[in-house]
């Protein structure tokens, strides 16, 4: 039940990420997506892979969304 | 970024070294490991930079400091825990006792040099993406 929640959640996340005109939200969205597929994997018994999802996609890959977005424009046309 | 931000920066900004070095020491026990533990160091250098503006904090390590880092942490791995644990295997295997934080060989090392290898390479991209993004 649980894990039909979280598979529920994420794809409204997904779709709401792709939406969003504001890319700063948008990838502060795409974050809160990556800690819902560390629960999901955390749910199927494989913390590990979980850990290494929550540092790497949750922490690096929004610091380097931020970086090319304060570099380029922030809102789409 | 603005005061709240910054303060609570301040304050969790150690924590999240000390949860780092616990996943890199006990990577043999539980969940984790050397990725996941230098993943976790440079996410926590990456809200640092984030928070704060580079004319508000002096960097104490610079980008040839983390190139030499990065060589040290290879030293370190290579030669210490190849040549000299190799040697002294028997007496490293006998002195540990089973499930406890000093168990399991070399792979409390092997946890600290890969930690070492890829939070230097986190924290030298980081640093040298922030030097060439607000270079304006």
């Amino acid at each position: 039940m649980l894990l039909e929640i979280l598979l529920l959640l994420g794809m409204i996340l997904a779709v709401i990420a792709i939406e969003l005109k504001d890319l700063v939200h948008s990838v502060l969205v795409l974050a809160g997506l990556d800690l819902v597929i560390a629960a999901i994997f955390f749910i199927l018994k494989a913390p590990d892979i979980a850990l290494t999802q929550a540092a790497v996609c949750a922490g690096l890959i929004t610091f380097l969304f931020l970086i090319t977005i304060h570099k380029t424009e922030r809102f789409e046309k | 970024m603005d005061l709240i931000v910054k303060q609570v920066t301040k304050i969790i900004f150690p924590f999240i070294i000390l949860y780092g070095f616990y996943i890199a020491l006990h990577g043999h026990l539980t969940p984790g490991g050397g990725f996941a533990a230098g993943a976790i160091i440079g996410s926590a250098f990456a809200l640092l930079v984030i928070a704060f503006d580079e004319r508000d904090v002096e960097h104490k390590l610079t980008v040839h400091g983390l190139i030499d880092l990065k060589s040290v942490a290879g030293f370190f791995m290579i030669l210490i825990i190849g040549k000299m644990g190799y040697s002294m295997r028997v007496v490293l295997i006998e002195s540990q006792t089973l499930f406890n934080l000093w168990s399991g060989g070399f792979t409390m090392m092997m946890n600290l040099a890969g930690t070492f290898m890829v939070s230097s390479a986190i924290i030298l991209m980081i640093y040298s993406l922030e030097k060439e993004a607000w270079k304006k």
